[in-house]
């Protein structure tokens, strides 16, 4: 092997995550390879970002970068029943203060490459169409990848790996990581691109709305001119066949069964095929072995209704990006007090999720979370987390407990008012 | 139908109701009831729909949904907004 190919990381996946340990790696002097299977600017859904990952953005040098861009400025949520008959309005300055009153809708083509281009501005090598294929370790200190690129095959020889490939989770399984399930219901996700859907006025143009449905829900997330990217999840064995068209049937018929969704997309007309992916919940038992290490969705996927992705992405690349500078200047592999911590940080940001998308799902929690009221202060914590706040003070953390709480009584004992479209 | 503005609702909004607070620091964000709001109480929310009905010809069904459609005045715009459009659509 030639020692041009030999690298300090290697990162698969040129999304976000990749992206951001690639940018955090390359500022502190390291050679950085990114390793992309798909040729930039791709398309994907996910465009929804939090305001707690503006700090990350700004950390990694982007935002500057993305306030350019002109993307479509999000100051906040909107989740509704899909009969439209109850609204809840979340603003971001409300909770979590002007530093933080707005973040962006993002076309994920546009920003993901941009992203990407400023990895490349800060020294990353890029490789697009490049697929790995099989990670060997032979020596201690180095893994070497196997690659096809757009000229045949190709390896690489790296002494740190970063698996930030997305849900295929390239390497987790390939270094002996156990995968498991967080969630227990299987949900598919059927989504495209339209132009021509009802928004909000005023400030509120860039909310997302949420619709939750007696069994699933919807998302409209509007993007920079005309275009909303919609999506419609569903439990899976509601999904026969697959075929395009009974997708679309699928689709149009739920749009049609619930008043708020038709009637924002009584004039919309699709901009790109309708798509289907699965969305369950489910995470890696170890996040890291002693020279890889897993971020984003290749650690793990939580159900996106919170927008929660992209932050969580870029959070733990950062953190993965600090523990491989740390353990390479003392020249040594990751410890397993360095893997065990990571793993249960990133797995605790997981869980303040997982936790109120379980109450998203379940009708009691959801008739909490729709009629907050000023108890405690505790719609203050729950808004702190609906804008991507998942390290909270200890007292946010016993006011999020004491919903979780609210919620469980609420299954027996009415205290917040009845959806009856769930019941 | 006259327009469907923050400053049309504003309008209705001190036809009808005891406002006790400056009309220039209520935003389309600004709750209207509960204890950050502006102080208004359910007979004011009453009027108001009453008002809106009046005014743009759309029903503001049950008690609860009235509750959130009126949480602020941007709520309230969009939620008109979008019943009109709907109403039109099925006319067309």
């Amino acid at each position: 092997m030639k020692p041009s190919n030999l690298y300090d990381v290697a990162i698969i996946g040129g999304g976000p995550s990749g992206s951001a340990a690639g940018a955090q790696l390359a500022k502190r002097g390291k050679r950085v390879l990114i390793l992309e299977k798909e040729s930039f600017p791709r398309f994907t859904v996910g465009e929804s970002l939090l305001p707690h990952g503006n700090d990350l953005l700004r950390e990694i040098g982007v935002w500057d970068k993305m306030e350019q861009a002109g993307f479509l400025r999000k100051y906040g949520a909107e989740f509704s029943t899909g009969d439209g008959r109850r609204i809840q309005r979340f603003w971001f300055a409300k909770n979590l203060g002007q530093s933080k009153e707005y973040s962006y809708q993002v076309e994920r083509s546009q920003f993901d490459h941009l992203l990407l281009n400023h990895a490349r501005d800060l020294g990353c090598e890029v490789l697009e169409q490049t697929r790995v294929q099989d990670l060997i370790q032979n020596n201690p200190k180095r893994i070497e990848l196997e690659c096809t690129g757009p000229n045949g095959p190709q390896s690489f020889s790296s002494r740190w790996v970063i698996d930030a490939s997305g849900r295929n989770s390239f390497a987790g399984s390939r270094v002996g990581l156990k995968r498991k399930s967080t969630q227990k219901n299987r949900r598919v996700a059927i989504y495209g691109h339209f132009e021509g859907v009802f928004r909000n006025s005023g400030k509120a143009e860039g909310h997302i709305t949420i619709a939750r449905l007696a069994e699933g829900w919807f998302w409209l997330i509007p993007l920079a001119g005309n275009r909303t990217s919609v999506g419609l999840v569903l439990p899976s064995e509601q999904m026969k066949g697959g075929s395009p068209d009974s997708l679309k049937a699928i689709f149009n018929q739920a749009v049609q069964a619930n008043p708020e969704v038709k009637a924002r997309m009584h004039r919309a007309n699709p901009i790109t095929p309708l798509a289907a992916t699965g969305d369950y919940s489910w995470k890696f038992s170890s996040f890291a072995s002693e020279r890889v290490i897993l971020t984003g969705d290749a650690a793990g996927f939580v159900d996106p209704i919170f927008s929660s992705g992209v932050m969580l992405a870029l959070k733990s690349a950062m953190r993965a990006s600090d523990l491989i500078n740390h353990a390479d200047a003392r020249d040594r592999f990751l410890t397993r007090w360095e893997r065990f911590t990571y793993t249960r940080e990133i797995t605790g940001w997981m869980n303040q999720y997982a936790r109120i998308i379980r109450a998203f799902y379940d009708r009691a929690g959801f008739e909490v979370f729709m009629n907050p009221s000023s108890f405690m202060k505790i719609p203050g914590s729950i808004g702190r987390l609906v804008g991507g706040d998942a390290d909270p003070s200890l007292s946010d953390r016993i006011r999020r407990d004491a919903f979780h709480v609210i919620c469980k009584i609420q299954r027996f004992f009415p205290i917040a008012p009845a959806i009856t479209s769930l019941r | 139908m006259s327009e469907i503005t923050i400053d049309a609702l504003k309008t209705i909004l001190v036809e009808n109701c005891m406002v006790k607070v400056d009309l220039s620091t209520i935003s389309e964000e600004t709750p209207l009831f509960g204890p950050e709001g502006i102080g208004l109480d359910s007979l004011d929310a009453l009027q108001i729909i009453i008002a809106v009905e009046k005014q743009y010809g759309v029903i503001i069904g049950d008690p609860t949904a009235a509750r959130d459609a009126l949480q602020s005045l941007g709520v309230l715009r969009d939620w008109v907004l979008k019943a009109v459009a709907v109403r039109q659509s099925a006319i067309n």
